[in-house]
């Protein structure tokens, strides 16, 4: 199956957040749909963390020249998700077409997932004792609809299509906005962000000098996730040399005696 | 023949049962540090417990089961290790892990014991066994320090597991390294007495010692 992205215009954005909005409905529709409760009650019960994309408010820069950012938060969907990888339970699924999927009703809570995020992402709810994060709708997606941010979406800011179509867009839309803003754009996570992650299936196009502000770091590394895959590959190449040296030791010991 | 003491009976037991906490350790561990590798062991955490959740599967039962035992295990060794190093700290005066004789001979003599088969003039503990000892006491601070980190998450910050998971990691990995190790030479016919005096009789025969430890030797007969 060909790969997806999704594409945020930072430029677009109206910051309505109809999208975070969208989101929480749609995840109510579903917990109604899988026989979780009516509508009412999925209503009823305030679950924050069915938000899966919503804004986060900051302020870039000092006196006098501070202003407010606007942090949208929802998950990259890297290519690498360290969370699959890190997750012991399985409960995170990197599908085919590069979404990351996390299956709540296999997920144990254990947080290996918070750790892994270099993005800070997944939202634990201690209540239920599960992880939860966006998975771009993928039931919707292989129903061949866009996923729900999208649709709510009135400033065409989000974007939903294969991957070759959504980083057309997106430099599509940087040049425009270079050509008439005159200033440079940035389209992030179209190319390797970390070693940890990869590129992104949700790139974000916005103007370069206002990135790192928004926490779109250059690079996404962070010192101790990267530490952790390393620590990891050279672990088990020092227990290689070491299992070598015994096996190396025992073949040389073989018939041999101690001299007094 | 004389026999001389090498290990003390709290010694040998602790030695014994830290083998067992490591092997619970590394069993319930692995499918958390390799979890594409090694999730098959949960299967063997799982089957007993869908008897009574029988709504999980082997991923997420056999994993919250591994933690529970890990997490026990934790348990159990720090409340073991606590009498354990109070006892030891106070005979520190006669540690034998103490560096001597400096780096060179401590090689040299170890190569000529395993390479060249022949009676090396060790201490009442080699250059290895030194290392092994000093990198054992260490990591096992930092295993229990991070894995308190761990267990008690909620009272930390998530950049701060971070770190705890890294150290954690690096201490397995050094666990790794170094434990087949030291299995490995244990089951060594060279230390035939070595492991006889762990596991058995925790003494030394004199002629022994006189012959295989006799820097140890020396320090005994000052002493007496
Ligand atoms: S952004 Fe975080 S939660 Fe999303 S795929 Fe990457 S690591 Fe996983
Ligand atoms: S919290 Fe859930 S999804 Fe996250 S790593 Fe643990 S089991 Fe996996």
């Amino acid at each position: 199956m060909t790969r997806v992205s999704m594409l945020y215009d930072m430029q677009a954005c109206v910051r309505c957040f109809a999208c975070s909005v969208q989101c929480g409905i749609e995840n109510r529709a579903r917990l109604a749909r899988d026989g979780r409760g009516n509508t009412e009650k999925v209503l009823a019960d305030r679950r924050p963390e069915l938000r899966y994309i919503f804004p986060i408010l900051r302020v870039g820069g000092t006196f006098p020249t501070a202003m407010p950012v606007t942090e949208l938060r929802h998950c990259m969907h890297c290519e690498n998700a360290p969370c699959a990888r890190r997750c012991p339970a399985a409960a995170i699924e990197v599908k085919p077409y590069g979404v990351v999927v996390l299956h709540e009703e296999k997920c144990i809570g254990c947080r290996a997932c918070l750790e892994a995020c270099p993005f800070d992402v997944p939202n634990f709810n201690a209540k239920f004792g599960k992880t939860y994060k966006c998975f771009m709708c993928y039931d919707r997606i292989e129903a061949g609809l866009s996923p729900a941010c999208v649709e709510a979406c009135l400033a065409k800011a989000l974007y939903f299509g294969t991957r070759e179509e959504v980083l057309e867009e997106a430099y599509r839309r940087a040049e425009n906005y270079e050509k008439h803003l005159g200033e440079k754009f940035q389209v992030y996570g179209a190319e390797k962000v970390s070693d940890a992650t990869g590129y992104l299936h949700w790139v974000t196009v916005g103007p370069a000098a206002y990135l790192e502000d928004y926490a779109l770091r250059p690079g996404a590394e962070r010192g101790q996730i990267e530490a952790l895959d390393a620590v990891r590959t050279i672990g088990w190449v020092l227990f290689g040399a070491s299992a070598a040296g015994i096996i190396g030791h025992f073949l040389y010991s073989l018939g041999k005696e101690e001299q007094e | 023949m004389q026999e001389i003491q090498t290990f003390n009976r709290f010694q040998r037991t602790f030695h014994m049962h830290y083998l067992h906490f490591m092997f619970v350790f590394f069993l319930t561990g692995l499918p958390q540090v390799a979890p594409h590798a090694f999730r098959w062991l949960l299967y063997f955490f799982w089957i007993p417990f869908t008897w009574f959740s029988p709504e999980t599967t082997y991923l997420s039962g056999g994993m919250k089961v591994a933690m529970v035992f890990h997490r026990l295990a934790g348990l159990g060794l720090i409340v073991y290790a606590i009498p354990f190093a109070l006892r030891e700290i106070k005979n520190m005066a006669s540690w034998q892990i103490w560096p001597e004789g400096g780096m060179a001979e401590g090689i040299r003599e170890l190569l000529k014991h395993y390479i060249g088969f022949k009676p090396a003039n060790f201490g009442k503990y080699n250059i290895g066994q030194k290392f092994l000892a000093w990198t054992t006491i260490v990591t096992t601070a930092i295993m229990i320090v991070t894995g308190c980190i761990l267990m008690f998450k909620d009272a930390f910050e998530p950049n701060t597991w971070r770190w705890a998971r890294f150290f954690h990691d690096v201490g397995f990995f050094i666990f790794l390294v170094i434990l087949p190790i030291h299995i490995y030479m244990a089951l060594h016919p060279l230390n035939r007495k070595g492991y006889r005096a762990m596991f058995e009789t925790g003494t030394f025969p004199e002629e022994y010692v006189k012959t295989h430890h006799p820097k140890w030797w020396g320090k005994l007969q000052r002493k007496l």
